[in-house]
């Protein structure tokens, strides 16, 4: 999530000219530091607990009990419950899901978004480069969480409008990295030297230069997750996100919240989970954006 | 303070008398020296070269006089003495209070050493405004003399000037005013000529030249380019591998080098009207640091080495014939050599 | 610039587009009559095509009404009702990036002058973990901890400053820290950045051959051109805070910007929520040209002429 000023090229590594083993060379330099490992790792288990919890619970997302609402952790509820006597535990699995799946939404919107414009943008200038920067820039422009705002007030409520809006802002960081990435290997002697033995399909460059932006973009896409994620709680907070009987760490804290006078615990746990689910997502990408930075030479 | 054969020599009109420096780095658990007992002294009112390949630790040496040695290295052992105060024992806060003021440094490549976010004028008046206490627009004023002094034309123009906008010979002229704001008593420059253009090179020197006999100013004049030494320096300290290898007048050292090194160095200088014939370089690399042969350093090139006699053991630097005495009489600083057949030896030089 | 800004006209024209079915049955309500669902469909302007309405969307937008709301405050220009709550959010905007800037900077410097120590490695571990605490995690926090379980700051509302300073600022700070947290991050790690590689630089070697004091050196030589890259994200935040903004003010009950945001969205005041979003872009644009502006006084050599 941090804002990178530049964004992370691929320095250290060589600029790669056989795209067939190209990916496995990817995946272990962006894996080479061992605390990407550990932290990778741990969010594996987070969302294998996130898909998998729901079905173990005893509790159903929507199961009320009036008479026992706003328990303190107990043994029949080990996180307690909310305003309207659900399990705390259960909603917070069926949330963290719904988080997972609304970032991936989001960034998947981004992603497809944002790339091919700028590979393109970035390996050859022109008037299409031109056209996508400004709208690129106009994009940049919008704060994401108003745009969303307004999307979803305008289309109506809902997770899946609201994420692909925030996927439409979280786009520009794509094109930036993949036009920069683009810029830099179109002007490399191997792209040259294809280029003058006839070698004008686009295809075989594009995969080249796909292959060298792969690394980057994954670092964006690690950073960008945590954003989405926060951006649908927020919304979901704001009471324009989910709805019911969907269940997501927003609408809980915003119950929580809501009756945070009577009691105190109920806030805890959807903040809490939403700071480690993110905090994981930005370690990763810091993980992963030092290793394209060296290059996947460990110090 | 322990009497030693430079004090009874009369370097007490030495501005600078380093003392067996000994400057290196920790690495890891071992430990690396990158200057190895240096001494030389510069006296006020005299220009001294210090000249060696790159790596041989002038520059260092300079750094530790200034106390802007950079971490990681350290200071293994020796003294710094400036005008009889020991830089080295000293507070830091009296080592900066004599920066600036009393000692002075000029760099290599002086638009790199210039803040581009200030004007010259503004950089120039800075030490006085800190040091002497003077108002803005006193040091202002004062600013825009140093800039004539310095033969920069339209110098109340170019005061308001951003390092930018300046040529390297210009860049390297403000450098020479800031480091001369406070009237200093030593100048210490380092490769200062270096990165620029032959034409502006001589300008520079002759107006370094200029200023140091005006203000009589102690110079250490760092460099690689003997044909600047040749120029501008009394007195010329040769160094390789961490020690001062020879010292002494530098037209005696031009004319009768006494160490192989130097022999090598001016040997390569190369001259109008050599006809294809002596361009000579020396053979090998020098040792790098940590890597120090036992003996001579420079053995594994010197084409008088002897077996058994130069890769044994330190070798000191010692007094050449006849110039202990000599030197002990006139008040000058003896020529030293650290050569074992340096008495043997009769090496050519130029005239 | 002014290709962006009619790009943005057109995305919160076309914000209206979005709405399925048809938007005065939406606006007027279910128990309106068809006579007020026509009223509405005209003051909306759905009853001309689409290339007139969006130019005379423009003309709105350059006579400054930016429309017309027709829930909130029916007839009353949008611009209006953004201007009455303009306050409200500049006082929290100014006071959360002053917050942001006097606790980032201090922690930049800190950490790039102990460069390697345990303080610089807790600090980026300190702001890796705030970057994942959203304002709408801290804001319940610091409501529960400092205003409700210990009465030191009120929990909800705003006071102008026309109730005094230290009023003003006690109803700001909390809401204030909650918006700040993320740009200190942010700016802190940028400021550290940006001064380590300044202070290898030559003509610091220069400033401390001058013989001047570490403050001087850092306080004024370094920090000046370490300036641009810390300025820059101090603008990148811009977007962040208005977007910190919206919940906050919901959590604090302040009447800003942001709670006219939620506000209209929820009442469907379409006209409102298209202003909304062009004044934020608008905003968000005209940091960004300050910023660039700025450049030229951190850095001499990006000066025109």
């Amino acid at each position: 999530m941090t804002t990178t000023i530049e964004p992370p090229r691929a320095g250290g590594a060589p600029v790669r000219s056989t795209p067939h083993r190209a990916r496995f060379r990817t995946a272990r330099m962006l894996l080479s530091e061992r605390r990407t490992r550990v932290v990778l790792a741990l969010l594996v288990l987070l969302v294998l607990v996130a898909f998998v919890g729901p079905l173990l619970s005893p509790y159903g997302s929507n199961e009320q009990d009036l008479l026992g609402r706003l328990q303190p952790p107990s043994g029949a509820h080990w996180l307690g419950t909310d305003s309207l006597g659900r399990d705390i535990l259960t909603l917070v699995l069926h949330g963290t899901r719904l988080s997972l799946l609304a970032g991936l939404l989001a960034v998947g919107t981004a992603v497809v978004l944002g790339t091919p414009a700028g590979l393109l943008a970035g390996y050859r200038a022109g008037p299409f480069g031109a056209i996508t920067n400004t709208v690129s820039d106009t994009l940049l422009a919008l704060p994401p969480l108003v745009l969303a705002l307004a999307v979803v007030g305008a289309y109506g409520g809902g997770v899946v409008p609201a994420m692909l809006a925030v996927g439409i802002t979280l786009s520009p960081r794509f094109y930036r990295v993949a036009r920069s990435v683009a810029a830099t290997v179109s002007k490399d002697a191997f792209v040259e030297a294809a280029r003058s033995i006839g070698c004008s399909t686009t295809r075989i460059l594009t995969r080249h230069v796909f292959a060298n932006a792969v690394a980057p973009i994954v670092v964006q896409v690690t950073f960008s997750i945590g954003l989405a994620i926060i951006a649908e709680a927020s919304l979901s907070f704001l009471g324009v996100g989910a709805a019911p009987p969907s269940v997501s760490l927003g609408t809980m804290a915003r119950d929580a919240f809501t009756h945070i006078r009577e009691a105190a615990f109920p806030i805890f746990p959807p903040c809490i989970v939403i700071a480690v689910i993110v905090f994981l997502f930005s370690s990763l990408g810091d993980g992963l954006r030092d290793a394209v930075v060296s290059g996947g030479r460990r110090t | 303070m322990t009497v030693t054969e430079d004090q009874a020599v009369g370097v007490d009109t030495a501005l600078l008398s380093v003392r067996d420096l000994s400057v290196g780095f920790r690495r890891r658990e071992a430990w690396v020296p990158i200057l190895d007992a240096v001494s030389f002294t510069v006296r006020a009112g005299e220009v001294v070269g210090l000249v060696g390949e790159s790596g041989s630790g002038k520059t260092v040496s300079s750094l530790t006089a200034m106390g802007l040695l950079p971490r990681p290295l350290e200071v293994a052992g020796g003294s710094i003495d400036f005008r009889g105060r020991d830089l080295l024992t000293m507070d830091p806060k009296q080592v900066r209070d004599l920066r600036g003021v009393q000692m002075s440094m000029i760099f290599q490549d002086a638009l790199r050493c210039l803040n581009p976010a200030f004007t010259v004028g503004d950089q120039i008046a800075e030490p006085l405004r800190v040091h002497s206490g003077m108002s803005r627009a006193q040091a202002g004023a004062r600013a825009v003399e140093l800039l004539e002094l310095v033969e920069i034309p339209r110098a109340k123009e170019r005061a308001s000037s951003y390092p930018h906008e300046l040529s390297g010979g210009m860049c390297q002229r403000v450098m020479i005013a800031i480091a001369l704001a406070c009237s200093p008593r030593l100048l210490i420059a380092d490769e200062p000529t270096t990165a620029l253009d032959v034409t502006v090179q001589r300008q520079v020197l002759r107006l370094l030249l200029r200023i140091q006999r005006e203000m009589d100013l102690g110079v250490l004049f760092i460099t690689h380019d003997l044909g600047v030494v040749a120029e501008i320096c009394h007195r010329t300290a040769v160094m390789y591998a961490g020690q001062i290898v020879e010292e002494g007048p530098t037209e005696e050292l031009f004319r009768r080098p006494r160490h192989p090194y130097t022999h090598g160095l001016i040997s390569s200088i190369p001259r109008l009207g050599d006809a294809g014939g002596r361009f000579g370089s020396i053979a090998g690399v020098v040792p790098k640091a940590g890597q120090w042969p036992d003996g001579c350093r420079f053995a594994s090139r010197c084409d008088h080495v002897e077996r058994g006699r130069c890769d044994v053991g330190r070798v000191p630097l010692e007094p050449t014939d006849g110039t202990a005495d000599t030197a002990r009489t006139t008040g000058e600083v003896p020529q030293r050599v650290r050569c074992v057949r340096a008495r043997e030896l009769s090496l050519e030089g130029v005239g | 610039m002014l290709p962006i800004i009619l790009l943005v006209t057109l995305v919160s024209f076309l914000l209206l587009e979005l709405v399925p079915g048809d938007p005065a049955r939406l606006v007027a309500g279910d128990l309106a009559t068809p006579e007020q669902v026509e009223a509405t469909r005209v003051s909306l302007g759905l009853d001309r095509n689409v290339v007139v309405r969006y130019i005379a969307y423009l003309g709105s937008v350059v006579t400054g009404s930016f429309g017309e709301s027709v829930v909130l405050q029916p007839g009353r220009g949008a611009m209006d009702l953004i201007l009455q709550a303009l306050p409200v959010t500049l006082s929290l905007t100014v006071v959360s990036l002053v917050i942001a800037v006097v606790v980032a900077v201090p922690l930049g410097v800190a950490a790039a002058l102990r460069r390697g120590s345990w303080v610089d490695q807790v600090l980026n571990g300190l702001t890796s973990l705030s970057l994942a605490l959203p304002p709408f995690v801290i804001g319940p926090l610091l409501v529960t901890v400092l205003a409700v379980t210990y009465n030191l700051f009120p929990a909800v509302g705003y006071q102008p400053l026309s109730a005094g300073f230290p009023v003003w600022f006690a109803y700001l700070l909390l809401p204030a820290l909650a918006i700040a947290v993320n740009p200190i991050a942010e700016i802190g790690r940028q400021v550290r950045g940006s001064l380590v590689d300044v202070l290898d630089q030559s003509y610091i070697r220069t400033a401390n051959a001058k013989g001047l004091s570490t403050t001087r050196v850092v306080g004024k030589h370094a920090i000046k051109n370490a300036a641009i890259p810390a300025v820059t994200v101090l603008g990148l935040q811009v977007t962040r805070v208005i977007g910190g903004t919206v919940v906050v003010e919901i959590i604090f009950a302040m009447p800003g910007i942001g709670a006219l945001a939620v506000n209209s969205v929820l009442s469907h005041d379409f006209p409102v929520v298209q202003a909304l979003v062009l004044f934020s872009a608008l905003a968000v644009l005209a940091t960004n040209l300050l910023v660039d502006l700025s450049y030229g006084y951190f850095d001499p050599r990006l000066r025109k002429g």
